[in-house]
C-alpha cells in the first residue's frame, strides 16, 4: 500500500534562467525510477506536488508537454520558502514529485476546433505544455488554427524565449507576443494583452480560449473575450489556490463545492459562474 | 445607584442615541449557563443585551485593535489594562474609544466549578452577590462564589479600571488579601527537575488551537512568529519541544505588557495553567523595572525604552 | 475485510441480542486485550479522550465531560506520512508501516460514529484514497456505546442522528441499568464476543427496558432546530449582511475546529533537515486566516466573515453537494469549546431564520 503523499524523486538535469531578475527558473526533471517514470502520464494544464525533502512541498504546474517523453519541466518563481530553496538548487540535486494532479485543459474539446491561447506574465507555465502539445508533429492535425498571445512586462520577463523563437518561425500558429513596455532592442508589439488580444480579433467560430494570467489582466481581459464572443462554455481559466495535498484531502483550496486540486485548477467561465466568487 | 448593569445600558443608549459611538462592544447572556458572550450593540433599541456580572470574562480590548470607527466598549478593569497598552503601543486611537469601566470583584472559573459538580451538568443558574446557585437534573447546589473566582481574579490588585471615560458602578476597594505571587513562589522553590517536569506535563497537553494567542488583546501581531516560515522559528507539531517553544516565546513577547487578564487561560480547552508562564514573566518585570503595564497612558512600553540606569545583570 | 462505504451502511447482520454485566466488563475488556490493541475511553491529565489502553482499569465510562472525538484514532493530530534519510549520498523515504492486527475502538457514542462515516467519504471515496487512514480504519473494530446520557449541548437528533443508532457500528453496547444489552452489527463485531461465557442470550425483561432508555434518552436531548433544505438556504443568502454580525466575535482560533469529529482539514509540514527528518501532516483550521493565505500575499477569506461562512458552509452546503450528507452530527463540543461561545445552534437558528437582503 503506497501513500499517496510519499513522492516519487527525481534529478534536477537543467536549470533555465527564465527572466533578467532570475527569480524564475524552469527546472528539468528526470525520474530516478523508470516505473515511476511511465506511470507519471499527465495532460498539458495539470500541476504536481514539488518538494524538496526537508523543506517542503508546494503546488507548480507542469510546464513540459507529455509529448516530451524523457523528463519533466517546472518553471518556478522565487517567492517563498520552498521556491527560494529550490532556486538555490544544482544540476544533481534531488527533488521529490508527486502527481499529475488536477484535471488539465480540455485537449478532448478542443479537438477539430480552433485553440486560442491567451498568456500574461508568469502563468504562461502550462499554457506553453498545451502550445507545445498541440503544436507537436503527432497532434498538430487533430486541432484548427492556433492563435497564441501571450504578453509579459518587459521583454526581460518573457519565459520559453526559445520556444517563442522556434514558434515565431513556424507558419501553423498565429503567435503574438507583446510586452508592457519595450526596449532599445524590443522590435515587437508593445501593449497589454487584453489589448492585444482584441487587436488580433480571432474568430470564436468553432473555437475553444484558454486565458491564465495575473487577476488584473484577466478582469481587462473578460470584457474582450466576450466582445469577441466567446462563450462562457468555450472559454477556459486555471486557477490558483493555496493548496497542501492536492488531492481534495486537506481541505484547503476549495471554491465552493469544488476543489481546485481536484475539480480544477481549470474551470471553464461557465462552470465558475455557478461558484462563489471566493478566489 | 442603580446596578452597573443599567449604568451600562443607560450610557450605551446615550452614546448611541447622540451618534458619539458607532457600536458598543459589550456582553450578553451566553446560551450555555454562567458564560457571556461579546456582543455588538448598534442600535439603542438593543441596549437591554447589554449584562454585568461574575460571568463576563472574555477580555472585549480584544476587538478594539484592528477596528475603524467610534467604538464604546465596556471594559472591566483589566480589559481597560489592555485597551491602555495598546494606546500606548499605537495600535489603537484614544479618540477613537469611550471607555466605560466597570469595577470588578473577579470573575467565575467555570471550569473550577465543573471540578466539583463531578460530571453533573448545569442546566440553570443564577447568581447574586456572593452565590451562584447551580440546577441540574436531580441536583441543586449553592456554591460561594468567591471559591469559584479565575485565579487571576483572585490575585487582582487593579480591580478599578486605571483609564475610563464613564464609570458604571462604584469604585471598589482595592484588596492586598492573598500574595500576588504565590503560586509562582511554590513554583520557583521547586528544584529545576520538578518545574520541567511541571511544565512538560501542562505544555505537553497544549493541541495548538491559538485560542490563547487569539483571545489575547495584546497578541495583535500581523504574523505571529509561529506562522512565520522565513524563517521558520517553531515547528507545527504537538511534540514538547514544539509546544514548549511556543509557549516560552509568547509569554517572553508579552513580557512587560501582559495585565493578567486570565483570559488565555480561561480560553485553553485543555486547561493548561498558561499563567504560571506569563504570571513568573509578570513577577520578572516588577522587580527589574517596578513597572505593572496598563496603568498609565503617559509611562511608555517598559521593554520599549531604554534609560541609562536599567537593570542589565540579567544580559549574559 | 470490508470497508463500509456511506453508499453501503446496511447492518449486515442480526444476531440475536446479548447481555452483559456491568461488573463483568472489566473482564470482558481485560480479556479484548489480551488478542487485540484496545482503544477506549479514558481521563488523561483531566481530558476525557479515546486512548490505547493496557487495562481495563483505565476505562471510564462516566467522564464529568464530553470526552474528546475519536477521530484522532484514525487520523491523529500530528501523524508522520514518511521518514527520509541521506545514506551514502542516497535518499531513502520510509511510510510508516501498516498495522499489524485489528485493533477494537471501544464505545463510541453514534454520533462520533456517524462521524467516523463521514471521513471516510472524505479521504476513501475519492481517488487516490488516503491510506493513512483507510489502513487504520479498515483494521479498527468499532465498538459502540448507545448515548443514554445526553449533554445539554447536543443536537444530534436535529441532523438525523439517533443517540440509540447503531449505523456504522461492528457492536453496540447498550447500558440498562445493571447491564448491557450488546447486539453484534456486523461479523466482525461478533467475532469479538463470540465464545465468551460472559455474555448470555438477552432476556425479554431486557429488551423492554432498552426500548424504555432509549426513549429517556431521545427525549433528553433538549435542541431542537429545523435544519430542512438549509443548502438552499445558505445559498441564497451567501452574500448576505448576516455573515458579517455573526461573526463579529469570533477571534479565529482553531478550537471549534479541532475538536469537531468531523473537521479533517490538515497542512504538511517537514521536520527536520535535507538530510534526515520526515513528513508529517497536523490538523489545520480554517479559521486561522493564514489556512489560505497565498505566497503572493492574495488572502482570498479576509476576515471571520468569509471564514464563519466558510465552515457552516462546508458543513451544511457543499459536503451535501460532495457526499449527499451535513458534516456536523450535533455533538456540540464546539459549542462548549468556543472562547467566546459562539453557538452552532444558533448560527443554525439565524440561518434559517434570515431571509436575502
Ligand atoms: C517585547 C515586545 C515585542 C513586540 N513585538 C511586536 C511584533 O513582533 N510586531 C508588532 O507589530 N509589534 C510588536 N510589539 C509592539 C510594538 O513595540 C509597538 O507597536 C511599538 O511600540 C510600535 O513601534 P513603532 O516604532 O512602530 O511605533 P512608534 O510610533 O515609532 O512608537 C511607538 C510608541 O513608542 C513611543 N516612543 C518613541 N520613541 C521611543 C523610544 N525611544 N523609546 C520608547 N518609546 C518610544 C512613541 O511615542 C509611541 O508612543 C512588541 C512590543 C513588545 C514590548
Ligand atoms: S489555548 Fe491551550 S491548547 Fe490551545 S494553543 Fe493555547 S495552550 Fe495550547
Ligand atoms: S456540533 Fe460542532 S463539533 Fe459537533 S459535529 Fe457539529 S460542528 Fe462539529
Ligand atoms: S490541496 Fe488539499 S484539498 Fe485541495
Amino acid at each position: 500500500m503506497r501513500s499517496p503523499y510519499t513522492p516519487s524523486l527525481t534529478v534536477v538535469d537543467k536549470i533555465i534562467s527564465e527572466n533578467d531578475v532570475n527569480d524564475i527558473k524552469t527546472f528539468q526533471l528526470a525520474f530516478k525510477d523508470q516505473d515511476a517514470a511511465k506511470a507519471f502520464k499527465y495532460t498539458p494544464g495539470q500541476f504536481s506536488e514539488i518538494s524538496l525533502l526537508g523543506v517542503g512541498e508546494c503546488p507548480i504546474g507542469i510546464a513540459s508537454s507529455p509529448m516530451d517523453e524523457d523528463y519533466i519541466q517546472f518553471t518556478v518563481k522565487k517567492v517563498g520558502v520552498l521556491t527560494t530553496s529550490l532556486h538555490n538548487c544544482v544540476e544533481g540535486d534531488v527533488v521529490g514529485v508527486r502527481g499529475p494532479y488536477g484535471n488539465g485543459f480540455p485537449t478532448d474539446i478542443m479537438e477539430g476546433r480552433d485553440v486560442v491561447i491567451v498568456g500574461g506574465g508568469f502563468a504562461f507555465t502550462t499554457l506553453r505544455s498545451l502550445t507545445k502539445y498541440i503544436l507537436h508533429e503527432a497532434n498538430r492535425k487533430r486541432f484548427g488554427n492556433l492563435t497564441v498571445v501571450y504578453g509579459a512586462r518587459n521583454p526581460g520577463e518573457l519565459l520559453y524565449k526559445y520556444d517563442l523563437e522556434a514558434w515565431g518561425e513556424r507558419d501553423d500558429l498565429n503567435l503574438v507576443v507583446t510586452v508592457d513596455k519595450g526596449d532599445d532592442s524590443w522590435t515587437g508589439k508593445e501593449g497589454f494583452v487584453p489589448a492585444i488580444l482584441k487587436e488580433t480579433s480571432p474568430s470564436s467560430e468553432n473555437a475553444v480560449m484558454v486565458v491564465c494570467g495575473p487577476p488584473a489582466m484577466i478582469r481587462f481581459t473578460i470584457p474582450v473575450i466576450e466582445e469577441l464572443k466567446f462563450q462562457p462554455e468555450n472559454t477556459y481559466i486555471s486557477l490558483e489556490m493555496r493548496m497542501k495535498c492536492g488531492i481534495g484531502k486537506c481541505g484547503r483550496c476549495n471554491i465552493g463545492s469544488k476543489y481546485v486540486c481536484k475539480d480544477g485548477p481549470v474551470f471553464s467561465f461557465d462552470e465558475l459562474q455557478v461558484l462563489p466568487k471566493e478566489y | 445607584m442603580s446596578e452597573p448593569r443599567d449604568q451600562i445600558r443607560e450610557h450605551a443608549r446615550r452614546l448611541l442615541d447622540e451618534g458619539k459611538v458607532e457600536v458598543i462592544i459589550g456582553y450578553e447572556k451566553g446560551s450555555v449557563p454562567l458564560q457571556s458572550t461579546p456582543c455588538f450593540v448598534r442600535d439603542a433599541d438593543n441596549v437591554e443585551r447589554l449584562i454585568w456580572d461574575s460571568t463576563c470574562g472574555p477580555n472585549l480590548a480584544k476587538y478594539l485593535f484592528d477596528r475603524e470607527g467610534k467604538t464604546g466598549i465596556v471594559a472591566k478593569a483589566c480589559d481597560a489594562r489592555s485597551i491602555v497598552v495598546g494606546i500606548v503601543e499605537n495600535q489603537i486611537e484614544r479618540e477613537d474609544v469611550v471607555v466605560i469601566g466597570v469595577p470588578c470583584e473577579g470573575v467565575i472559573d467555570l471550569k473550577k466549578i465543573d471540578a466539583v459538580l463531578d460530571g453533573k451538568e448545569i442546566l440553570e443558574a443564577s447568581m447574586d452577590n456572593d452565590k451562584v446557585s447551580v440546577k441540574g437534573d436531580g441536583f441543586e447546589q449553592i456554591l460561594s462564589k468567591k471559591e469559584f473566582l479565575c485565579d487571576s481574579c483572585i490575585s487582582c490588585r487593579h480591580r478599578n479600571p486605571p483609564v475610563y471615560d464613564i464609570l458604571a458602578g462604584d469604585e471598589l476597594e482595592e484588596t492586598k488579601e492573598s500574595d500576588e505571587f504565590e503560586e509562582i513562589s511554590k513554583l520557583e522553590a521547586k528544584s529545576p527537575e520538578e518545574r520541567w517536569n511541571h511544565f512538560s506535563k501542562e505544555l505537553g497537553k497544549c493541541i495548538r488551537c491559538y485560542a490563547c494567542r487569539n483571545v489575547c488583546p495584546l497578541c495583535y501581531c500581523k504574523e505571529c512568529f509561529v506562522d512565520e516560515t522565513m524563517p521558520s522559528w517553531c515547528g507545527k507539531t504537538t511534540d514538547l519541544s514544539d509546544t514548549m517553544t511556543y509557549h516560552i516565546i509568547r509569554a517572553l513577547h508579552i513580557a512587560g505588557r501582559c495585565v493578567d487578564c486570565g483570559a488565555c487561560s480561561r480560553a485553553c480547552p485543555e486547561d493548561i495553567d498558561l499563567r504560571a508562564l506569563t504570571k513568573k514573566v509578570e513577577k520578572i518585570v516588577r522587580e527589574l523595572y517596578d513597572y505593572e503595564p496598563g496603568l498609565s497612558l503617559e509611562e511608555l512600553p517598559v521593554l520599549g525604552i531604554f534609560e541609562q540606569d536599567d537593570p542589565q545583570e540579567f544580559i549574559k | 475485510m470490508i470497508l463500509r462505504s456511506s453508499s453501503n451502511r446496511s447492518v449486515v447482520l442480526k444476531m440475536k441480542e446479548k447481555t452483559i454485566e456491568k461488573k463483568d466488563l472489566s473482564g470482558f475488556i481485560d480479556s479484548l486485550l489480551e488478542e487485540y490493541q484496545v482503544f477506549a475511553p479514558t481521563i488523561a491529565e483531566g481530558i476525557p479522550r479515546f486512548d490505547r489502553i493496557s487495562s481495563s482499569t483505565q476505562v471510564s465510562l462516566d467522564s464529568p465531560k464530553l470526552e474528546r472525538s475519536p477521530k484522532e484514532v484514525f487520523f491523529p493530530q500530528c501523524e508522520t506520512l514518511f521518514t527520509y534519510q541521506l545514506i551514502d549520498g542516497k535518499m531513502t523515504m520510509e511510510e510508516p508501516p501498516a498495522l499489524e492486527s485489528e485493533r477494537v475502538l471501544l464505545f463510541v457514542r453514534p454520533c462520533d460514529v456517524k462521524a467516523l462515516t463521514l471521513m471516510d467519504s472524505v479521504f476513501t471515496s475519492w481517488e487516490p484514497k488516503d491510506t493513512n487512514y483507510l489502513d487504520k480504519r479498515e483494521k479498527t473494530i468499532i465498538v459502540g456505546r448507545a448515548c443514554s446520557r445526553p449533554w445539554s449541548t447536543c443536537f444530534c437528533t436535529s441532523l438525523g442522528v439517533d443517540p440509540f443508532g447503531k449505523e456504522g457500528m461492528d457492536l453496540v453496547f447498550e447500558d440498562i441499568g445493571d447491564k448491557y444489552v450488546v447486539e453484534a452489527l456486523t461479523e466482525r463485531g461478533g467475532k469479538i464476543i463470540d465464545g465468551s461465557s460472559l455474555f448470555k442470550d438477552a432476556e425479554k425483561k431486557d429488551l423492554e427496558n432498552l426500548k424504555e432508555v432509549s426513549k429517556k434518552a431521545t427525549e433528553a436531548i433538549r435542541s431542537e432546530l429545523d435544519v430542512k433544505e438549509i443548502e438552499k438556504k445558505l445559498k441564497a443568502i451567501y452574500d448576505d449582511s448576516f455573515w458579517g454580525k455573526v461573526s463579529e466575535k469570533c477571534v479565529g482560533c482553531g478550537v471549534c475546529s479541532y475538536l469537531c469529529p468531523v473537521c479533517h482539514c490538515f497542512d504538511v509540514q517537514d521536520e527536520g533537515t535535507e538530510l534526515k527528518g520526515k513528513r508529517v501532516r497536523i490538523w489545520d483550521a480554517c479559521q486561522y486566516p493564514i489556512f489560505t493565505l497565498h505566497a503572493s500575499g492574495h488572502n482570498p477569506r479576509t476576515s471571520s466573515r468569509e471564514r464563519i461562512r466558510q465552515r457552516m458552509m462546508h458543513k451544511f452546503s457543499y459536503f451535501i453537494e460532495n457526499f449527499g450528507e451535513l458534516a456536523c452530527v450535533g455533538c456540540g463540543r464546539c459549542i462548549k469549546g468556543c472562547p467566546g461561545n459562539m453557538d452552532i445552534r444558533e448560527v443554525l437558528t439565524g440561518i434559517m431564520a434570515t431571509e436575502a437582503d
